[in-house]
């Protein structure tokens, strides 16, 4: 998942854990090997250049609900959240300098969900578009993997992909697990404490994967009506938290709250009746997921 | 959890087409629960043009009803309902031949009864497999019941399918009042014994076809005490078959609308038994919802059954069989009821109120042959009802 992992499990014996553990490292490797970006071999890149081509391809069961989910992700978010950003993400994490207007031009050329012809069953790219399913896929992956661990009895542990989270319940005497958000600026700094027993927790900003260009922070979400990351600067926040019933709904929340304008971002929060918490540019903590705040420097 | 937004229910719906993703979100354990409902149902008075003689006015019942459902640690759910009824009216005992076509007879004074009912289950969940074990007793003056069920739910491993099977018995004793002055039976049983089995498919993110079947097998006394036939200037007690196997294959469709954000539901009932009566339901439910706290929810249900052979308003022989019945939900007929439903969302209770309209005639029946069949009921049904969670 090209990221930090971690599975943790309490089992009545070690074997037990193990084998669990095993089965959900495999369902994740499964799923890095079929949808990633950063292999050739992937399926989504073979299906990305079968898709350009007269005629379109026909995707399997499980790349066709990703695609319906992230249909649904674009009409909620009126455009907002694309998975065929690639291009501009690409533009953005390879350079050090900030890209003129003509680089983003060309690179907003190649994107557009609108612009995919997707059925259901059948899709159709125009030639360069590249789809980046990062915002959907290790989400997915963490639920993939949680479901697993639940179906084989697992009650106790959690199953953390890079910080996108899934609680299975708490730990075997029944305490919650005690969870720091971290502050998006000092990374070592958490800016609140949280009990959680189980459910999905992912977060969005730029805690993980952003550009540093001429000492200031680029973030990995694009916008892709501009062109350039959402930031403090565009939206205000600059990271949301939230505990949702998956992961993946955790992860949507989160990114759909920071591509939304500031204002808009807070109120899809507050009406979501999901637990949050965003912590603006000017480090403010909102929202319901923090019963302990630890107030920042 | 708090009530979710239509944002979130609508991602949350599209996430569920992708494997496994039902098993999780159905992992969110229900809450505990309190619910109380008040039923208020009001038979029609029979028209006295079709009356004999007795007394007009049919049964009114009252009837309150409460559940509490627990869940215990992660895998356990245990639900209890309890069920107190109070009825009072008369009710159609014979049919005579009249001048201008049969007259009801009903019981002169009015019956006054109550009727207690209480039932209890545990759930248990474990992996794929809902497990669930059922327990109820239920009783009046003249008639008592113990029954039980069992059944076992399993998930597909995608998440998109499941398959349910179950069984049940129930022993019935009925104990008629005033057995020796009218001639009734004094103490009578039956057993009933039945299996079903049915499977949940989703079909995609916004389509779900449930089907199933089920036979049923009673046997004893399976006459109704109360009620008399009129064969040729004679009053005899209704006789019936003592065994009865019946079949029903049920099926739902259920469509949610994305841009109304309601949805269609859609049912169909085939009724068969061997004792040569067949009977079709079909119900058709509207749910919109209305801003964030509101749900109204129209529906229509059209029912239409024929008789069985040994049925007959009245008889002018005696039948060499020894089978006679005039009860009127025996009869060729159909129905149709027009309901309403309204309910009120909050994040930790809902509030709902329901009426429903119920017309029967024998010119409503699809099949069969219609007799002139004077105690054909219409009523009026009121609902009342308020849940916690918590």
């Amino acid at each position: 998942m090209g990221c930090p992992c971690e599975i943790k499990l309490y089992a009545e014996t070690g074997a037990i854990a193990r084998h669990g553990f095993k089965s959900a490292e495999t369902e994740v490797h499964r799923l890095d090997l079929k949808y990633s970006h950063y292999r050739e071999d992937s399926h989504l890149a073979r299906m990305q250049k079968w898709a350009a081509r007269p005629g379109g391809v026909d995707v399997d069961g499980e790349t066709a609900a990703l695609f319906n989910y992230a249909q649904t992700q674009f009409d909620i978010s009126e455009g907002m959240f694309d998975i065929t950003t690639r291009a501009l993400s690409a533009l953005w994490d390879s350079i050090k300098t900030i890209p003129d207007e003509q680089q983003i031009y060309a690179a907003l050329k190649k994107t557009g969900w609108d612009r995919v012809q997707w059925n259901g069953r059948n899709l159709q790219v125009p030639a360069g578009l590249e789809f980046d399913l990062g915002g959907v896929v290790k989400e997915y992956a963490v639920d993939r993997a949680a479901g697993l661990l639940i179906k084989a009895g697992f009650r106790s542990g959690y199953v953390d992909l890079g910080g996108d989270l899934y609680f299975l319940g708490p730990h075997p005497d029944g305490r919650p697990w005690k969870v720091g958000i971290r502050n998006p600026v000092k990374k070592n700094d958490p800016v609140a404490a949280v009990d959680l027993y189980s459910g999905g927790l992912a977060s969005s900003g730029d805690y993980e994967r952003y550009s540093e260009i001429d000492g200031s922070r680029y973030g990995h979400i694009i916008s892709p009506r501009t062109g350039w990351p959402v930031g403090p600067g565009a939206c205000g926040l600059s990271a949301v938290s939230t505990l949702a019933p998956s992961c993946l709904l955790a992860g949507s929340v989160s990114t759909l709250a920071m591509l939304f304008p500031s204002e808009k971002g807070i109120s899809f929060l507050k009406q979501s009746g999901l637990r949050w918490l965003s912590i603006g540019a000017d480090q403010a903590i909102n929202g319901t997921l923090a019963s302990d705040p630890i107030a920042s420097e | 959890m708090a009530r979710l937004s239509d944002a979130i229910r609508t991602l949350m719906a599209s996430s569920l087409g992708l494997p496994g993703m039902q098993n999780l979100l159905a992992q969110e354990a229900p809450d505990d629960a309190f619910e109380y409902r008040y039923t208020h149902y009001d038979e029609a008075p029979l028209p006295l043009d079709k009356l004999a003689f007795g007394d007009p006015r049919r049964y009114e019942i009252g009837s309150h009803q409460f559940r509490i459902l627990k869940n215990l640690g992660d895998s356990y759910a245990l639900e209890l309902n309890y069920l107190h009824e109070a009825m009072s009216g008369s009710s159609p005992w014979y049919v005579v031949p009249g001048d201008d076509g049969p007259l009801q007879v009903m019981s002169g004074a009015t019956i006054r009864e109550r009727r207690n009912q209480v039932d209890i289950s545990l759930a248990r969940q474990r992996g794929d497999f809902t497990h669930t074990g059922a327990l109820g007793y239920s009783i009046e003056n003249d008639y008592k019941a113990l029954y039980g069920s069992y059944s076992e739910e399993r998930e597909s491993d995608d998440g998109l399918r499941t398959v349910s099977w179950g069984g049940s018995y129930s022993n019935d004793e009925i104990s008629p009042t005033d057995a020796q002055f009218y001639g009734r039976v004094a103490h009578a049983q039956r057993d009933s014994i039945s299996g079903s089995l049915s499977m949940t498919q989703i079909l995609n993110r916004n389509a779900v076809i449930q089907s199933g079947i089920g036979l049923t097998r009673q046997a004893g006394f399976l006459s109704d005490p109360y009620k008399q036939v009129w064969i040729g200037q004679a009053v005899l007690n209704d006789s019936r078959p003592d065994q009865r196997l019946s079949f029903a294959w049920t099926t739902r469709f259920r469509q949610y609308m994305e841009r109304s954000r309601a949805a269609l539901v859609l049912d169909y009932r085939f009724f068969r038994d061997d004792w040569k009566i067949t009977a079709h339901t079909f119900d058709a439910a509207w749910r919109q919802p209305l801003g964030e706290n509101w749900e109204i929810s129209p529906s229509i249900r059209y029912y239409s059954q024929n008789s069985p052979d040994f049925y007959q308003p009245y008889y002018l022989v005696l039948p060499a069989d020894g089978y006679w019945s005039s009860d009127y939900r025996l009869a060729t007929f159909g129905a149709l009821s027009y309901r309403l439903k309204a309910t009120f969302r909050q994040e930790r209770w809902s509030f709902s109120l329901g009426g429903e309209y119920y017309n029967s005639d024998e010119s409503l029946a699809i099949s069969g042959r219609p007799e002139n069949t004077p105690a054909l009921v219409d009523f009026w049904r009121v609902t009342a009802g308020f849940e916690v969670n918590f």
